[in-house]
């Protein structure tokens, strides 16, 4: 009986003992507790994998943080919102940035403190183990410096948006990008039936854009990342190919700007064109081999087909009398590519050899192919431009005073001179910063004859619409310096030369033929000087009316795929 | 309007967010965030913005009647009235063009019509439709205010690519919202990434793919075929997780929290985890709106998936290589169910990555070429048919490689693991959370500002005299 004890009597010992079990499950449980939170976490971690940066541990977490010993109070986050946090809300936009960095200087430190968690800082101030916010000696409240630091974040991304945004609002005062050769996007003028086609809103995103500020900064910022990342080229010899998105009717050529609304005048709306499949696969690219850019050909027998009849047909429709002649120019990738790049379907040769052989009788083919790859180690083209250059071009005349019976002037007989600082078409759509490090440059052979340029809209040629321009220019106010060659492409140009032989000749060209023009001046009395592209008349009757002795197309092979210029010169003859 | 657009970024952008956050209460705050939206969506759709405001009436009429009649066939009606009404819209805006196109090739009739396809039609059709059933369903509360019930439907961050966001999703958040600056700093995270993966990742590698597959394809080499559909299987992965991702920072910045839509899809073991982890709250919609109420795998557990993949596929465009592209799936997820998905959990796992990966990458194909006839071309280019390779394809290729290199890392929880490695390391340290932190405003800032060069960078647009 006395060993029956009262089981609610327990003696001290016990009674600590099952204290301490329970105490000790009480642990157990808030370890479990914090566990499942762990877990759970971690579970919210991988729910968030993306936030890696993001600091995903609870706010009361991380409130139980103690500060640097820096002197200052430490600051702990709350959960329920108070006076302190209300204040960091809404208090100024930009956080105090002295104090931060101030701070920063203690980061580096370990944390030698660790079982000091919840002690008071040096001042003696006590630390809140519930994590409320002190107020410091100063009486001002303060944040924690992670919370200023979170602050800091929003606020300088907020930042960089609302300056770039302000700025972008302020700054507009180009209206022409150079770079591009083009003018900007003008802001849209508001109509409700513009906005509801939706298409003010998409103008308008394009004048934003367009205009941004510091754009060429940021466009050569990509075009840096770009360099690495789509034009990494290992080693000297790297080469680097550029494909580039071409529609047809870019391609309209480029003059200088004479006529000003009268260019159009004369041109006729481009009828409906025929489109052969390429033969490339992709639309067409660019390929820096060292610092010279070259665009790579593809051979297309429907193509040379089309533009082989279309020569005929036009030579046919030529009055009694009047020879014509066809030059085709290779391009450089044709000299200075690899042998892949000539091969097969790129050779521009065997295209050429094609062409001439598919001609009727009545076309004089002129050979200058031959002519420049004698002079292959001379600069016969530029390497930022898909142009010949002029010493290039000559090669072209030399062959054709050969089978047309002139003679040609010595190329040494020119003075000459140059136009620096040249960065051509290659570079402008490829970007290879290459091509901008190393310019071009226009060497100009000067006329040794007396020759007078009229630029004119139609082929009627009416006084009162022309307008006088150079043969060669000492010097060009333009990005493009290939435009130093008779004013670029013009709907029709007449050069009057002071050689009175009475002959008379006709150019049918595309910008290839500019460099071209100038050295026939030795050889005609009157040059005349047409861009298809630009005009619409009927060449039989302008050549009959003028009296013209020898027509001259001249076309480098990428024309000979493009709708736009075949079009148009088929368009000339019935 | 795009989160891409650099009118977003630096005007909606800045003047929602600052107006929003220092609006005085979650009252305005919603109506200044619904604003927005409505602009947003009226920015790229300004007459159809009318079809978004009818739908969520509909919607929000029949959520109100579905409440105030339950368990009656009242409410029975009314669900299905508003279903009917929603996916008509949805049916008549998106596939009216598809159907009457082919029942006049197939009758010779003439009434093909040319409706265009008003933006994120798709997304928010869903949303509203979603709510509503879950209204029915009693999962969750019907709204009692309509701008409200507008404002889930339209809020601009996931209103034109998704994620596809469940009323219970964001039910609370709506009337009360936690933001701290912790928060908003996470959100401004996920939205740089995002829009990294979209300005950089997603628009270089679609040059690359188009200058590929828009080609010529009857000359395309085998070496570009395969150049061309693997950088289009990484594009569509940036470009459409990187919107998702901007989605969800700006909810985030705002005090949303949207649901995940991608889990480095790129990285599964099988065709069925590649769907657990791409464009995951679309699949979740249709398990469980069409799935599971079909019965699941309980009853016709075939012909269940068949209608769910080709709804899938079609959901993705009217047009039949859509079908096609979903049928697929069906195909390879019945064979991994039924035939040999048990099998090859056994092999080893670069088999089954590879076998994924390239199971993807065909099927991609599918889905980029709307011609039937191009998906052939292709296929022979793919296997040599056209040539091994074309001059120059291998200098295209070896400028390329340190893109496709970062891609490859980029679609891997790699980074993801990384960062967290030094967080824990950072932790360890006093004041390692703050050394994050002032890392993580460096990233922040530095690739907003490589973002920014690439989206200017893109509308450099030369004037092209080139040629002449």
């Amino acid at each position: 009986m006395t060993n029956e004890r009262n089981p609610y009597d327990i003696d001290n010992e016990e009674y600590r003992a099952l204290f301490k079990r329970i105490e000790d499950g009480g642990k157990r449980f808030a370890q479990d507790a914090e566990r499942e939170q762990n877990i759970k976490r971690e579970y919210v971690e991988d729910q968030d994998e993306l936030d890696f940066l993001d600091d995903i541990a609870p706010d009361s977490v991380r409130s139980t943080r103690s500060m640097p010993d820096n002197g200052k109070a430490p600051q702990h986050a709350k959960k329920k919102p108070n006076p302190a946090n209300k204040n960091a809300k809404s208090g100024g936009m930009f956080p105090d940035l002295g104090s931060v960095a101030e701070t920063a200087k203690n980061l580096f430190k370990k944390d030698a403190s660790k079982g000091e968690k919840m002690t008071a800082p040096s001042d003696g101030k006590k630390a809140s183990p519930t994590g409320a916010t002190k107020t410091a000696p100063n009486g001002k409240k303060k944040v924690s410096l992670l919370k200023k630091l979170y602050k800091s974040s929003v606020v300088t991304f907020a930042a960089c948006l609302v300056l770039f945004g302000f700025i972008s609002a302020v700054d507009k005062n180009k209206t022409v990008s150079e770079e591009e050769n083009r003018a900007l996007a003008e802001k849209p003028k508001f109509s409700f039936s513009s906005l509801f086609s939706g298409k003010y809103t998409v103008e308008f995103e394009n004048f934003y854009s367009d205009n941004f500020p510091a754009r060429n900064f940021f466009i050569s910022c990509n075009n840096k990342i770009s360099d690495v990342f789509t034009r990494f080229s290992a080693g000297d010899d790297g080469e680097v190919m550029i494909s580039t998105e071409k529609k047809d009717e870019d391609f309209i050529g480029e003059g200088v700007d004479l006529l000003g609304d009268k260019k159009k005048q004369g041109m006729k709306e481009n009828t409906a064109a025929v489109t052969p499949d390429s033969e490339a696969s992709i639309q067409g690219s660019i390929l820096i081999a060292g610092n010279r850019a070259l665009e790579i050909y593809y051979h297309s027998d429907e193509n040379a087909k089309n533009y082989a009849s279309i020569i005929s047909k036009t030579a046919k429709a030529m009055p009694e009398g009047v020879k014509f002649y066809s030059m085709l120019c290779p391009t450089a990738i044709e000299f200075y590519g690899t042998a892949q790049y000539r091969e097969g379907v790129h050779s521009q040769r065997d295209s050429i050899q094609k062409i001439y052989s598919m001609y009727d009788p009545a076309v004089i083919t002129v050979d200058a192919y031959s002519n420049l790859v004698d002079k292959v180690t001379d600069y016969i083209y530029f390497r930022t431009d898909h142009h010949w250059t002029a010493r290039g071009a000559y090669c072209g005349y030399k062959a054709f005073c050969d089978v047309s019976g002139n003679t040609a002037t010595p190329l040494e007989s020119f003075a000459t001179h140059k136009l620096d600082g040249f960065v051509g078409s290659l570079y402008k759509t490829s970007q290879a910063s290459v091509l901008k490090e190393n310019p071009d440059y226009v060497e100009c052979f000067d006329l040794s004859v007396d020759a007078q340029n009229m630029v004119y809209p139609t082929k009627d040629m009416i006084s009162t619409d022309g307008v006088p321009t150079y043969v060669v220019a000492r010097e060009v106010n333009d990005t493009n310096k290939y435009l130093a060659f008779i004013a670029g492409d013009q709907p029709l140009e007449k050069i009057t030369t002071s050689v009175k032989n009475g002959k008379k000749a006709l150019v049918i060209k595309e910008s290839y033929g500019n460099a071209f023009v100038p050295f026939l001046c030795n050889n005609y009395e009157e040059v005349y000087v047409t861009d298809p592209r630009w005009i619409n008349m009927n060449l039989t009757d302008f050549v009959a009316t003028n009296g013209i002795n020898d027509v001259i197309a001249v076309n480098y092979m990428f024309a000979i795929g493009n709708k736009t210029y075949c079009n148009a010169l088929n368009s000339m003859t019935n | 309007m795009v989160f891409s657009s650099l009118f977003f970024l630096f005007v909606f952008l800045p003047v929602t967010l600052i107006a929003q956050h220092f609006a005085a209460d979650i009252k305005l705050k919603n109506i200044i965030i619904l604003a927005a939206s409505l602009f947003f969506y009226a920015w790229g759709e300004p007459k159809w913005i009318i079809v978004m405001i009818l739908v969520s009436l509909v919607d929000y009429g029949a959520g109100l009647l579905i409440d105030r009649n339950r368990n009656t066939p009242i409410a029975k009606w009314a669900v299905a009235g508003a279903s009917v009404l929603t996916l008509g819209a949805l049916i008549i805006f998106k596939y009216l063009n598809f159907f009457t196109g082919n029942i006049d090739s197939l009758f010779g009739t003439e009434i093909q019509t040319n409706i265009s396809l008003p933006i994120g039609i798709s997304f928010y059709t869903f949303q509203a439709l979603s709510y509503v059933v879950d209204v029915y369903r009693g999962d969750v509360k019907c709204q009692k205010s309509y701008y409200k019930l507008l404002l889930y439907v339209s809020m601009f961050p996931q209103l034109i690519a998704g994620p596809i966001v469940r009323y219970s999703d964001i039910e609370k958040e709506i009337n009360k919202r936690k933001i701290t600056y912790r928060s908003i700093s996470t959100g401004i995270t996920r939205f740089v990434i995002g829009l990294f993966k979209k300005a950089f990742f997603a628009n270089m590698l679609g040059e690359i793919a188009t200058t590929y597959l828009d080609g010529n394809l009857s000359k395309t080499s085998l070496v570009q075929a395969w150049i061309g559909i693997i950088a289009y299987f990484f594009q569509i992965y940036f470009d459409f997780s990187g919107y998702s991702d901007m989605a969800i920072g700006l909810g985030k910045m705002m005090g949303f929290s949207f649901p995940e839509n991608f889990r480095y899809p790129y990285i599964s073991k099988s065709v069925t985890e590649f769907w657990r982890r791409w464009h995951i709250t679309l699949s979740s919609f249709f398990r469980d709106y069409v799935y599971i109420p079909l019965g699941g795998n309980r009853k016709n557990h075939i012909f269940n998936l068949l209608v769910v993949w080709v709804l899938t596929g079609f959901w993705h465009g009217a047009s039949w290589n859509f079908m096609l592209w979903g049928f697929y799936y069906f195909v390879l997820l019945v064979l991994e169910k039924k035939v040999y998905g048990e099998k090859m959990a056994k092999l080893p796992s670069v088999v089954q990555h590879i076998y994924t990966i390239f199971a993807v990458l065909i099927g991609w194909i599918f889905f980029y070429f709307e011609d039937m006839s191009k998906v052939g071309k292709l296929f022979a280019s793919l296997v040599g048919a056209h040539g091994f390779a074309a001059a120059g394809d291998g200098v295209m290729f070896k400028n390329r490689i340190l893109l496709f290199v970062v891609a490859i890392i980029a679609v891997t929880p790699l980074m993801s693991i990384l960062s967290k490695k030094l967080k824990k390391f950072a932790k360890r340290y006093k004041h390692g959370k703050e050394i994050v932190q002032i890392f993580t405003i460096v990233f922040q800032v530095a690739v907003l500002f490589i973002s920014v060069c690439c989206l200017v960078g893109s509308t450099y647009n030369p004037f092209l005299y080139f040629r002449f």
